[in-house]
């Protein structure tokens, strides 16, 4: 999210687009409608191919309305609404359309142009004061263009090159001669035709030509009306920054009667598409261009699903990422060119030959790294070796991280069937608190994969289908039971960025052990088993070298080693904030209490030297964006203010009054709103930020990317390239923008693969090369573009809008089966609700979510079950390309609970009898393509939760638990984002039959 | 039968009706006392609870929204048939400016999953006890003889067979150095093995996460995944 959860209190508008937090996220809700009650009186506005519960939740008498739009048609919506804006506001709203091209013509005032530096040629950092920019020229042209500044906030004025996939470059010198190559051409206002805001304009206009139908191709291809997008624009520039009271105003007031501001919320509806990365680049386009981003109750905000997936993907448990957002360094990567890769300063390393710029920096001196790199730098010192470690030695713990990514999660289980002596074979498997046997998409490849490993080792709370998954018969499994979240402690990253402390409120129950226990004794019997003899070879070439085993020397320090006592019996003392205090207390903890924070200092210590200006010997935190640009931003003694600033009413600042930020839970400071000021030097500011409520990352910011417009951010090294958010994707990674910020902050363009298949190229917009717009370039990727899903109902579309690729390559792995409309006519598509969660253990084995929820369903339109001759209450299979052959229904797996014993006696029931076809789709244990068996809805007389031509069905079941059904994975397709890898859940084919 | 939009609909059972009649099923049930379905009143929840207890905070184990939960574990002093560091009750936190007090179905109900009898190696094993549990014969409850940590292994589809902790952890890492194969450190993809897939997850906390990421970097590769990439 780049705003959070209290945050949507100050929207005026809540759009949701593929989300369903009524179900999903029910807390959420309930900001929504203190929103939609309190004096916002926000509209909400639903966009989903079902009528979820979240919709059902709009009354047109306060002006909320649900669109339904066809599943993976989301860029096509996105953009027919871009094109009913730039076509028509000014007609619709003369006022907000001219506010928005002042907007976006606008400079930034001078005092945050003088802070913004780049590296000239000569490699030293100059700031573009007003004055600069007034006398630059572009190749030795003399322009205008910058005279009043730089851009105010985005690219809207940067000019596209003639192919399409950079800005136009030229030779800056600014008034003083110094001159910056390469640098991105700004026109003096968006009207100029190569300015990113026209050729955004003419990407989508093929969206608003009329199809066949007689429909804009927007309208044709999302199944949906003309008027519906109208009224979505309509309502979108009725609540953008440029219909607010407060236009102009900076920061933004959101108290203030006549404040205007859309929130964009998503979830799954997005992700979950082979072009979800451009699913949410074209939302982003839209907020950044409605003035809507940086913003109280604005910008785009993902609804995350589980509690702590912030943090875990914070920390980098991904095939292509380490912790804090940084890469894994690459194959024959240099140290030094790994370093200019990250967030921070241009270093050098002249024994590789680079060369020696002046202005870049001598990588060995860590004060001289950015914040990113300075992060890596100490996390590499912490994993690798100790604190001790520095100078050129630091170089050679680097040699210890592995080179290179890992296997993205769909192709892993095609690895663990590779012949035997292939060099990518994986033949061990450990599994720690993921079900995969239900959750990954195309079960067959999964559970062929998962049945061919050698060693299998899954640690969770219960009896998974992981843990019992069909195995072959030389395969070992190893089961062991893990703690609940009350009886660990640790700190916790919600979907707002907010990470709060989760305190240990009693021992692990029975024989299970605290997670931080279990993968203390996992590596020591690592060590034991000599997994870390590697490490011997860097660290004797060190000076001084390093001693003792790799256990006591990268895992001791957290205080506890297997062997020495009872984990549970370690104690220390600790600050804790009891219910209803104003102030923390100094009392004893043990266990988890302990080792969780001695690691939260590891990941939280400041990254530079204090604020008296003295070197710190406790510097070295790991997770830069835990940390802070100041010694009071991470783990600290130090309780005193820093930026952002939080303010009494009478202008005292804040103590946080305690030094584990994440444990702060004074929650009076909420903004304005409440008469005190948290936060009033920053946009963050105002109402419903509660600045010492936890803290958030980055730099406690709760509200992001305001790109220095807001004065109090302007020293904050965390800025877009040059300074400006990019409504543009530059297909060029080698183009580097050297912006500088503040002493030590560089960064680059971020791109991505996404590339249609369609290549036909025309020199205008035709049904036949949708792609191409009247300049004869294909934006297609840099700008978001229509494709259809891997599966589609529309061969039409598909033909010629085609299917996205990454860079040209399928994004499905070989050996998927897949359908075409003539054999599967429906859309099929995965939903959830409120009473289970994901993969299901740990809401399928809970009474009270069985009995809410005790099976799977299946929701389709009135007209296809009339078609299939299918009632109320009938049983309906759903079969996909990947599941033609509905089992029998005698063969279940065994069950390992007592429950047939107990049907007779039970004070409740049994969920789910055992063998009970009616219930589970007949599942069997061997045949891993079963489709999917359930009861259809009683709604097909009275609801049309979905369009016909659509199947929903939910995605937590599995064969364990109290409750058991079909699993929709067994369905979906394999198909992928080109960039992110996540699964296309949301849309493939399918086609029913009674049962 | 999954009849979800009867009961939304206002036809047949309403969720609420539900929620009474299960209450009034489960309220001779040890452990069920105080168990709260849907909104909680903190006072309507505190004044339920029996006997001396103390209260920590958490967040909720489901969704991102990380709801505040306040945790009430019974204490030394308690004389009502709980022991010490049983949890009697787990209410929304109403200081909490997320959630003010609030749960959800999901929320509310994570007293029972905290509770689960189902839970591996959690609870001993009680025929009595009013819901399913790992049956006796599968091994998969508490075993007093297992304190310092326990373990199951199957071969092939076979039964699970418990040994100790240490036992297991003694047979899996040389199984895992094996698959492994050898590491060499520098700048080449030999620094990097193929033969290990990790998955890790989005339910252990930060601290948590962030050792098993340097387990893995320390074991020599980067094959690791989890539910963020879905």
């Amino acid at each position: 999210m780049t705003n959070h959860w209290t945050d949507i209190d100050n929207a005026s508008l809540v759009f949701v687009f593929g989300a369903n937090p009524a179900e999903n996220h029910p807390a959420c809700f309930a900001h929504i409608n203190a929103a939609r009650n309190g004096s916002k009186n926000a509209k909400l506005v639903v966009v989903d191919p079902r009528q979820t519960r979240t919709a059902r939740q709009c009354d047109p008498a306060r002006g909320d309305f649900y669109v339904r739009i066809r599943p993976g048609t989301n860029i096509a919506f996105t953009n027919g609404v871009l094109n009913w804006i730039f076509n028509n506001a000014a007609t619709y709203a003369a006022g907000a359309a001219a506010n928005m091209l002042a907007w976006h013509n606008g400079t930034a005032p001078n005092s945050l142009t003088a802070a913004r530096a780049f590296i000239d040629d000569a490699g030293a950092g100059r700031t573009f004061t007003v004055s600069e920019l007034a006398g630059a020229s572009y190749d030795g042209v003399p322009t205008a263009a910058l005279s009043g500044g730089y851009p105010k906030y985005c690219d809207s004025r940067f000019k596209v090159n003639t192919a399409g996939d950079d800005y136009q470059r030229a030779t800056l010198t600014t008034a003083s001669g110094y001159a910056f190559g390469n640098f991105p051409v700004i026109a003096a206002s968006v009207s100029d035709p190569d300015s990113v805001y026209q050729q955004l304009k003419g990407h989508v206009a093929p969206y608003g030509a009329l199809a066949a139908s007689g429909k804009t191709v927007a309208a044709d291809i999302c199944g949906c009306t003309d008027a519906e997008i109208a009224s979505v624009a309509r309502v979108l520039i009725d609540h953008s920054r440029f219909s607010s009271s407060d236009f102009g105003a900076s920061p933004s007031t959101p108290q203030a009667a006549g404040y205007r501001a859309t929130t964009i919320l998503y979830a799954m509806g997005q992700t979950q598409s082979t072009v979800g990365s451009q699913n949410i680049k074209d939302l982003a386009t839209l907020q950044t261009l409605m003035g809507n981003m940086g913003r109280a109750g604005g910008g785009i905000n993902a609804l995350r699903g589980i509690h702590n997936v912030q943090g875990s993907t914070d920390m980098g448990n991904l095939f292509d990422s380490i912790p804090a957002y940084s890469a894994n360094p690459g194959v024959n990567e240099h140290y030094s060119h790994y370093l200019n890769a990250l967030f921070g300063a241009r270093v050098e390393n002249s024994t590789i030959g680079a060369t020696t710029t002046s202005g870049a920096k001598d990588y060995t001196v860590l004060a001289n790294l950015g914040l990113q790199q300075r992060g890596f730098a100490n996390m590499t010192q912490e994993w690798f070796g100790n604190g001790s470690v520095t100078g050129a030695d630091i170089e050679k713990l680097y040699d210890l991280w592995p080179k290179g990514n890992g296997v993205q999660h769909i192709k892993t289980f095609r690895n663990m069937t590779l012949p035997s002596g292939d060099a990518n074979l994986i033949k061990a498997a450990v599994v720690w608190g993921q079900n995969p046997a239900v959750t990954e998409p195309n079960q067959s490849a999964v559970r062929a994969g998962l049945k061919n490993l050698d060693t299998l080792v899954v640690v969770d709370m219960f009896e998974t289908e992981t843990a019992t998954v069909d195995r072959k018969d030389t395969g070992i499994t190893y089961l062991i039971p893990a703690s609940a979240h009350t009886e660990e402690a640790g700190s916790v990253t919600n979907s707002g960025r907010w990470i709060q402390w989760r305190e240990r409120a009693n021992s692990p129950r029975g024989n299970s052990k605290a997670d931080l226990e279990l993968l203390l004794r996992f590596a020591k019997a690592l060590d034991t088993a000599n997994a870390f003899t590697h490490f011997s070879s860097v660290w004797s070439t060190l000076t001084p070298a390093i001693a003792g085993n790799v256990f006591d020397v990268v895992y001791g320090k957290y205080g506890w080693t297997p062997g020495t006592g009872a984990f549970e019996s370690v104690t220390a003392t600790s600050e804790m904030w009891p219910a209803g205090a104003s102030a923390p207390i100094t009392t004893a903890v043990s266990g988890s209490e302990v080792v969780a924070e001695n690691i939260y200092k590891e990941m939280c210590r400041p990254l530079a030297v204090l604020a008296d200006g003295t070197a710190s010997t406790t510097t070295g935190g790991t997770m830069w964006i835990y940390s802070g640009a100041s010694p009071a931003g991470g783990w600290s003694t130090s309780l005193t203010n820093y930026n952002p600033v939080c303010k009494t009413s009478t202008g005292t600042a804040v103590s946080w009054t305690i030094k584990n930020k994440a444990k702060s839970r004074n929650n009076t400071y909420t903004g304005a709103s409440t008469g005190a000021l948290g936060d009033t030097t920053t946009a963050n500011a105002n109402a419903n930020n509660y600045p010492r409520w936890g803290w958030s990352w980055l730099l406690n910011r709760r509200v992001f990317y305001s790109n220095g417009e807001i004065a109090a951010e302007q020293t904050d090294n965390f800025v877009s390239p040059g300074y400006v958010s990019c409504l543009f994707t530059v297909n060029n990674s080698s183009t580097l923008l050297a912006d500088w910020s503040g002493p030590l902050a560089y960064r680059k363009y971020k791109t991505f693969a996404d590339k249609p298949n369609v290549t036909v190229a025309g020199p205008a917009y035709n049904a036949s090369s949708p792609h191409f717009i009247s300049a004869g370039k294909t934006l297609a990727g840099r700008f978001a573009a229509h494709t259809e899903p891997y599966e589609s109902p529309r061969p039409d579309l598909q033909a010629s809008f085609g299917k996205n690729t990454s860079n040209g390559a399928d994004l499905i792995l070989p050996g998927t089966a897949t359908g075409v409309v003539a054999d599967f006519p429906l859309v099929l598509t995965t939903i959830r609700c409120v009473e289970h969660f994901q993969g299901g253990p740990i809401t399928r084995n809970n009474p009270t979510n069985v009995e809410a929820e005790p099976e799977p369903w299946i929701e389709i339109n009135p007209v296809d079950a009339r078609a299939a001759g299918i009632s109320d209450g009938d049983l309906v299979n759903v079969i996909t390309a990947r599941s033609n052959s509905i089992g029998p229904t005698a063969t279940k797996p065994a069950r390992t609970d007592d429950q047939a014993g107990r049907s007779a006696t039970g004070a409740m029931a049994p969920a789910v009898p055992p063998a009970d076809p009616a219930h589970d789709g007949g599942l069997t244990f061997t045949s891993f393509a079963h489709g999917f068996r359930a009861r259809v809805d009683n709604s097909i007389a009275d609801f049309q939760r979905v369009a016909p031509g659509v199947v929903a069905i939910p995605w937590h079941w599995g064969d364990r638990g109290l409750s058991v059904g079909s699993r929709a994975n067994d369905l979906c397709i394999d198909s992928y984002d080109a960039n992110t890898m996540i699964p296309e859940y949301k849309a493939c084919l399918c086609k029913i039959e009674k049962a | 039968m999954g009849s979800r939009l009867k009961r939304e609909g206002g036809r047949g059972l309403s969720r609420r009706d539900f929620l009474k009649v299960s209450a009034a099923g489960a309220a001779g049930v040890a452990g069920m006392a105080g168990f709260d379905w849907q909104i909680v009143e903190p006072a309507f929840a505190t004044e339920l609870l029996p006997g001396t207890y103390d209260t920590y905070h958490t967040t909720c184990p489901y969704c991102s929204a990380s709801c505040g939960q306040v945790v009430a574990v019974a204490n030394s002093g308690t004389g009502n048939g709980y022991a010490a560091g049983d949890i009697i009750d787990i209410w929304g936190d109403p200081d909490s400016p997320i959630n003010q007090g609030g749960l959800c179905a999901k929320g509310a109900g994570s007293y029972q999953l905290v509770t689960n009898k189902r839970r591996i190696g959690a609870f001993a094993y009680n025929p009595a006890d009013p819901y399913p549990m790992p049956a006796a014969s599968s091994g998969l409850c508490y075993d007093a003889s297992y304190t310092d940590g326990i373990a199951w292994k199957r071969t092939g589809n076979g039964a699970w067979g418990k040994m100790s902790l240490d036992a297991a952890l003694t047979e899996i890492a040389p199984a895992l150095v094996s698959a492994r194969g050898p590491v060499t450190p520098g700048l080449s993809g030999t620094s990097n093995a193929k033969g290990v897939q990790f998955f890790g997850c989005s339910h252990m906390n930060n601290e948590q996460n962030y050792l098993y990421r340097k387990i893995i970097a320390n074991f020599g590769t980067s094959q690791v995944e989890h539910q963020a990439r879905i």
